[in-house]
């Protein structure tokens, strides 16, 4: 149980699917500014799956378009099945790919490009910290 | 391929249709003689390609091409009329149809012709759109990647950096290039390139930078609907300079640990455009905070300047007001 001032926070293993990799190393300062561990990285859908296969992933962050023949959205499918909860970073404003990603259950879809502030702000509310 | 006719004599449209289907064969044929069969038939059948009398007993050719286009707008459409003269064919062919052909029996043929080069046509123009909407499409997530990789390279820069006051210059360029990137995307989102709902970059501006923060942060905003309308030219540096007065009443604020309270305020008042943002808890700026402070000033001067306005900043011990007029 916590006490007051110091409010129930859980260190999240974040596996981060990006296939751009300053974008990716982004990603994984933010993950660990908020006091996260990043489990893994991941440019491909299938790199991302054996991730995901491998366990102790707690949060996945997906780009969409991704190299090999998967994309996000399909990593996200496999991550919900494993009940894995996941959020989107991505540049694309199709209607079309976002109502796919949303039919997925996102926690989140950050638009590229995002600030540091809105991915923390999501990180903090997975966590658990009321006080986010 | 779906076509329809529409014509009061029935030998009349068994003929066009003869005509018409040997040059679609295997095209799906509906006619219509009046107008509750017209708004029956289009309930639940939309027609690629619309052959239409002009003089019918019950409504006329203009009319009929209006209804169907309601239902279909990339329908293409040819009128096949008794009542030949140029005026009408004038008219007909400003009204939006392809192409008008007179009636006759040598004139089945020529009717064949043209709705097969009408219907050519429409969907020649129809890939065009379609690949043009994939192309901005396809520009429009470059664009976002490449503004991303720059954010992350400016973060990956300021993380390396040792000295605080170069560090806030960083993370400053890289709000400004944030702000410039939600501007973006509110032009994307208008649909019409030349005008952005500036409301909505303001309130997203606002949700971005109060998000440094922190709960600390409560904006409110008060936003004329009239005055948010704004074209691209005026958006983008008034963009710009409701940035820099954001960041810098927040960045006054910083030193505080209470609650911070920021206002913005968007209005028309007598042929200008104003803009005003309220924040308590501000102080006099120091340090490296005094250099940052700064150079937001003159950036705000400077476009200020480019768009022939005015700002004006009054400071007091329990807060700043920023306010920006600009003429329109």
């Amino acid at each position: 149980m916590s006490h007051q001032g110091s409010p129930v926070t859980s260190r999240l293993r974040v596996l981060v699917v990006e296939d751009e990799s300053l974008v990716a190393d982004y990603v994984a300062d933010i993950v660990e500014d908020e006091g996260h561990e990043v489990a893994g990285f991941a440019a491909s859908g299938e790199k991302a799956i054996q991730h995901l296969e491998a366990g102790r992933v707690h949060l996945a962050i997906l780009d969409i378009k991704l190299k090999g023949s998967m994309t996000g959205i399909d990593v996200a499918v496999a991550a919900r099945e494993r009940s894995i909860p996941h959020l989107f970073i991505s540049g694309s404003g199709d209607p079309t790919t976002r109502v796919a990603a949303d039919a997925t259950g996102p926690l989140a879809f950050l638009q590229k490009p995002f600030s540091q502030a809105s991915l923390a702000s999501i990180l903090k509310m997975v966590a658990g910290n009321p006080r986010s | 391929m779906r076509i329809l006719f529409v014509d009061d004599d029935p030998d009349t449209r068994e003929l066009a249709i003869r005509a018409v289907v040997q040059e679609f064969p295997g095209a799906t044929v509906r006619e219509a003689a009046d107008l509750a069969g017209l708004e029956r038939l289009l309930d639940e059948w939309i027609p690629d390609i619309l052959v239409s009398d002009f003089d019918l007993r019950w409504s006329d050719g203009m009319a009929v091409f209006d209804r169907v286009k309601g239902a279909n707008p990339f329908c293409c459409a040819v009128m096949f009329t008794g009542t030949g003269n140029e005026e009408l064919a004038v008219r007909a062919l400003k009204h939006g149809f392809d192409d008008y052909v007179v009636k006759g029996s040598r004139q089945l043929r020529r009717l064949a012709v043209a709705v097969r080069s009408a219907y050519d046509r429409a969907r020649k123009l129809r890939d065009v759109g379609e690949n043009r909407d994939l192309v901005l499409k396809e520009l429009y997530h470059r664009l976002h990647n490449n503004l991303q990789i720059v954010i992350s390279l400016l973060r990956l820069t300021e993380r390396a950096l040792a000295n605080e006051s170069d560090r806030e210059h960083i993370a400053d360029l890289g709000r400004r290039i944030q702000a410039l990137s939600v501007l973006q995307e509110e032009f994307y989102r208008s649909e019409d390139f030349r005008k952005v709902n500036f409301a909505s970059f303001l309130e997203r501006l606002a949700r971005n930078l109060g998000g440094m923060m922190g709960e600390r942060v409560q904006i409110s905003s008060d936003l004329e609907q009239d005055a948010a309308e704004m074209p691209v030219d005026l958006a983008v540096p008034f963009g710009l300079m409701a940035n820099e007065i954001l960041t810098d009443a927040l960045r006054h604020a910083f030193p505080y640990e209470q609650p911070v309270r920021l206002s913005v305020k968007l209005e028309r008042s007598g042929g200008h455009l104003v803009l005003t943002v309220t924040g308590d808890g501000a102080t006099v700026s120091s340090g490296s905070s005094a250099a940052a402070s700064d150079l937001s000033s003159r950036i705000v001067r400077r476009l200020a300047e480019q768009l022939e306005g005015d700002v004006s900043t009054e400071r007091t011990e329990k807060g700043i007001t920023c306010r920006i007029r600009v003429p329109l």
